[in-house]
């Protein structure tokens, strides 16, 4: 699906980066957005310094946007589908509108079973997982 | 003249958490739209490396600061048109800015070159 982008608008991206220390972690964030967001067009989520490809499902996303009213998704973060070298990675396409001032929130759970490593296979005691939103303001 | 043209940046990483600046890259003036953008880096330094400060076109920001490059990156299997992140922002003499870190741990570090690579065409309408 792909979303329509008027003229007067512009794609702006957003990071949310949310620490682990341990496996089994569950971490909530909160963040409020600039006021000239108006829509989020799309979600993403990235294990950062680390090699996505050793885990099937390392962790649950849930996303609520205006305050907790709007529940956008919840998905398995999975290193299958959003692999480092396979496949193009494209965000999760949603349509969401974003009120002026609201928070987006949710939490992530991790779910790995093994230690975080990254490419080289050395593991990580702390690591990463940011979260994209793919969002649009006004020019 | 060519309907699309590849313009490359070039940056050389001689060494493990170092930070390369582009900031005099002007697009080709032949071309109106610059339509893409995609990079290209070594399988084993792509998860090390971020936009330490936000990648810009025309002082607009296009990619924030800590954006990970492997998100400009496809596999191998995805066809070659298809491994752009589609852009439509002006070429035509536009200044593209950026600084990219590494942040690979020193040992064992190989030096290594990354490709950005901007897409310019001229659409017909």
């Amino acid at each position: 699906m792909s979303i329509h982008i008027n003229e007067n608008e512009r794609v702006r991206w957003i990071i949310l980066p949310i620490t682990f220390t341990e496996n089994g972690q569950i971490k909530r964030f909160e963040k409020k957005l600039p006021s000239n967001i108006i829509r989020c067009i799309g979600v993403l989520a990235s294990l950062k310094d680390a090699d996505n490809t050793n885990y099937n499902s390392y962790a649950e996303l849930s996303l609520s946007i205006n305050n907790n009213e709007d529940h956008v998704l919840n998905m398995i973060l999975s290193g299958k589908t959003n692999a480092n070298f396979s496949g193009k990675h494209e965000p999760f396409s949603v349509n969401e509108k974003i009120e002026n001032g609201k928070l987006v929130s949710g939490y992530i759970k991790d779910l790995s079973v093994i230690p975080v490593s990254d490419l080289r296979g050395w593991a990580r005691t702390k690591y990463t997982i940011n979260v994209y939103l793919k969002t649009v303001v006004n020019k | 003249m060519n309907a699309i043209k590849y313009q490359i940046i070039k940056l050389n990483i001689a060494s493990a958490g170092e930070e390369v600046a582009f900031n005099d890259v002007t697009t080709n003036k032949l071309y109106r739209k610059i339509t893409g953008i995609k990079i290209s880096a070594p399988s084993a330094n792509l998860s090390e490396l971020i936009f330490s400060s936000p990648l810009t076109i025309n002082n607009e920001e296009i990619f924030p600061e800590d954006f990970e490059l492997k998100n400009l990156t496809t596999g191998q299997e995805v066809a070659p048109d298809n491994t752009f992140y589609l852009l439509n922002e002006e070429a035509n003499n536009s200044t593209v800015t950026g600084k990219v870190k590494d942040n690979s741990a020193a040992q064992g570090f190989v030096a290594y070159s990354i490709r950005i690579y901007l897409r310019l065409e001229n659409p017909r309408s």
